[in-house]
């Protein structure tokens, strides 16, 4: 099928030329060009939570391999929207999406009845607001993911294990206690630890929702220290209440109040200029 | 103002007392049942041997000649609660994690008291629904069940002690915090997947612990195996044939109108210290195990 359609093509370009051929290649690579940039596409999102409006029109767009923060007040729907993007809402009865959310390149709406949310959770990981490992050994935490996915190979398994901890800068400090129970690391250890879980299975974006709220400032340096290296290979958007720290790590910054998006924009650009006054009034302090 | 102070002070010192007597009072009637079962067992052995107690393969106490060994009693107690948790666990679990990570609020507010209910029934009901439908039941199924069986028994107090094995397992599971919940559905994993790896393993204690109980409870039910499970020491392991267990032996000559005193009386409180034993490890265990859940978190 495929080389008939070449054959075709070829015997199309010797007659007709090749000049209509040039213009739909331009235009495919702007639209792989465009679907590469962007990850996640949010499009006139609303969510309720039974008949309250949590999320008012949102329209964002993610970039890949970039870090995208959504910052605002308490209540503002950031970590709403954020459980939006792996669809943590459906675990409750009473959530209610309208609207889509584009995931790329994968060509699914997000927020699709009949989308299969076991895949969408493997490409789409969560690292939470307080470390919450499971009650197992440090080594079984990582292992944890890829079990689920199947993975049976004990070496495969191994090898992405250290993978994960190095990738998340763990691996000296427990590298000689795989087994202990996770419950045995300190705060920021585990934080560390459920970072490596999340990225283990090689998801394409993973979500933070205020991931340092519950550390000490030493662990929170050394978290936000990760979240830049990692966007090397993945998509991330975290969430804080943390203005310095939105503008520290990410590269875009989202800024929210009463469940809409106010605005969007390169984080330099938010933080020096930025073109609402609420969000100027948020980030000189003024409310919040 | 100041005067009333004193007034409440001596109330306040008045109810430690109150307080203080009541709690008293449970620790003295423990000790008070020990020390009645403990005199009499003693007398007991003074003419029965421990070692011919627990070693003799016979109990004949009401026989002309008489021999006391106590494992036929033992072998038919544990035999009905063996069946009893081969009966109770696999389904307490399945009705566990039913309500504990399937269920909706709804459907956990009608099966709950439902469940909790079963242990409210009168055990006389139990018994006699054992033995005028379950046991004629069972018969069509099974060949060769005689009317006095330890099957029917066992099977009911499977159901009986569900209150320990469902919803105990259930209150266990429930404890798990929701947050190692939404790690685990994070990762993709399925809800069985999660019941299965996560939150059996991390409430295993408490389940155990609900088991022991279960199986403590079935050990020490009197009414249900009294009317039957049959009267007959036996030691044996066919769950068709009349057994006696401990409970029931101890019905039978407490019944009867034997003399205060004789052997045949002293040989309950022999036979009734054994299962306080029993019944005291089996509790031991499960409250240790319940306290290990605590430290996990």
């Amino acid at each position: 099928m495929v080389i008939g359609s070449v054959v075709i093509d070829n015997i199309k370009n010797l007659i007709f030329g090749t000049k209509e051929k040039a213009l739909e290649e331009t235009k495919e690579a702007n639209l792989i060009k465009s679907e590469s940039e962007i990850k996640i596409e949010v499009k006139e999102l609303n969510f309720y939570y039974g008949d309250f409006k949590a999320l008012k029109n949102i329209n964002l767009k993610v970039p890949t391999k970039k870090i995208t923060a959504l910052i605002g007040p308490s209540g503002c729907g950031k970590t709403t929207l954020l459980r939006c993007f792996n669809r943590m809402h459906d675990l409750y009865p009473d959530s209610r999406y309208e609207g889509t959310i584009y995931f790329n390149p994968y060509g699914i709406n997000i927020v699709d009845k009949n989308i299969d949310l076991l895949d969408l959770r493997r490409k789409i990981g969560m690292v939470f607001q307080r470390p919450n490992p499971f009650p197992k050994s440090i080594f079984e935490n990582v292992a944890y993911g890829l079990k689920v996915n199947g993975i049976r190979d004990k070496k495969l398994i191994q090898e992405k294990v250290e993978w994960a901890l190095r990738a998340s800068a763990l691996w000296d400090e427990v590298k000689d206690r795989l087994k202990e129970n996770a419950y045995s690391l300190s705060g920021g250890q585990q934080q560390r630890l459920c970072i490596a879980r999340a990225i283990a299975i090689e998801p394409d974006v993973v979500l933070f929702d205020e991931p340092t709220s519950a550390l000490d400032p030493i662990s929170t340096a050394k978290i936000e220290e990760l979240l830049i290296q990692l966007k090397e290979k993945l998509t991330i958007i975290i969430v804080t209440h943390n203005m310095q720290q939105a503008a520290r790590v990410s590269d875009y910054t989202g800024f929210m109040y009463l469940g809409e998006l106010i605005e969007f924009d390169k984080t330099d650009k938010i933080f020096t200029v930025p073109k609402e006054k609420l969000t100027e009034e948020y980030i000189t302090g003024r409310f919040g | 103002m100041f005067a009333s102070l004193g007034y409440k002070r001596i109330l306040d010192k008045l109810m430690l007392a109150v307080f203080f007597t009541a709690g008293f009072i449970t620790i003295f009637i423990t000790i008070g049942i020990v020390y009645v079962l403990l005199a009499d067992t003693l007398e007991f052995f003074k003419e029965v041997s421990i070692k011919e107690f627990l070693t003799e393969k016979e109990w004949t106490p009401v026989f002309a000649t008489k021999k006391f060994g106590i494992w036929p009693l033992i072998a038919g107690t544990f035999l009905i609660a063996a069946i009893a948790m081969i009966v109770s666990v696999p389904l307490g679990l399945l009705i566990a994690i039913y309500l504990s990570e399937y269920a909706s609020v709804s459907v956990k507010e009608i099966a709950k008291p439902i469940i909790e209910f079963l242990e409210a029934v009168p055990t006389v009901v139990y018994g006699y629904f054992t033995l005028l439908f379950v046991t004629p039941l069972l018969q069509k199924i099974v060949p060769d069940l005689e009317s006095f069986n330890s099957l029917a028994p066992g099977v009911v107090l499977g159901f009986m002690i569900l209150p320990y094995t469902a919803s105990m397992a259930e209150d266990a599971m429930k404890g798990v915090p929701q947050r190692i919940r939404e790690a685990s559905y994070a990762l993709g994993a399925t809800k069985l997947w999660t019941a299965i790896r996560i939150i059996l393993p991390a409430s295993i204690s408490g389940v155990i612990a609900g088991f022991i109980l279960g199986a403590s409870r079935a050990i020490g039910e009197t009414m249900v195996v009294a009317i039957s499970a049959g009267m007959y020491p036996n030691l044996t392991l066919d769950p068709r044939e009349p057994i006696q267990t401990m409970t029931g032996y101890i019905v039978q000559i407490a019944l009867g109108d034997l003399p205060f005193g004789s052997i045949e009386y002293l040989s309950i409180f022999a036979v009734g210290f054994t299962l306080f034993i029993i019944a005291f490890v089996f509790n031991s265990i499960a409250l240790w195990l319940k306290s290990k859940i605590r430290e996990m978190y």
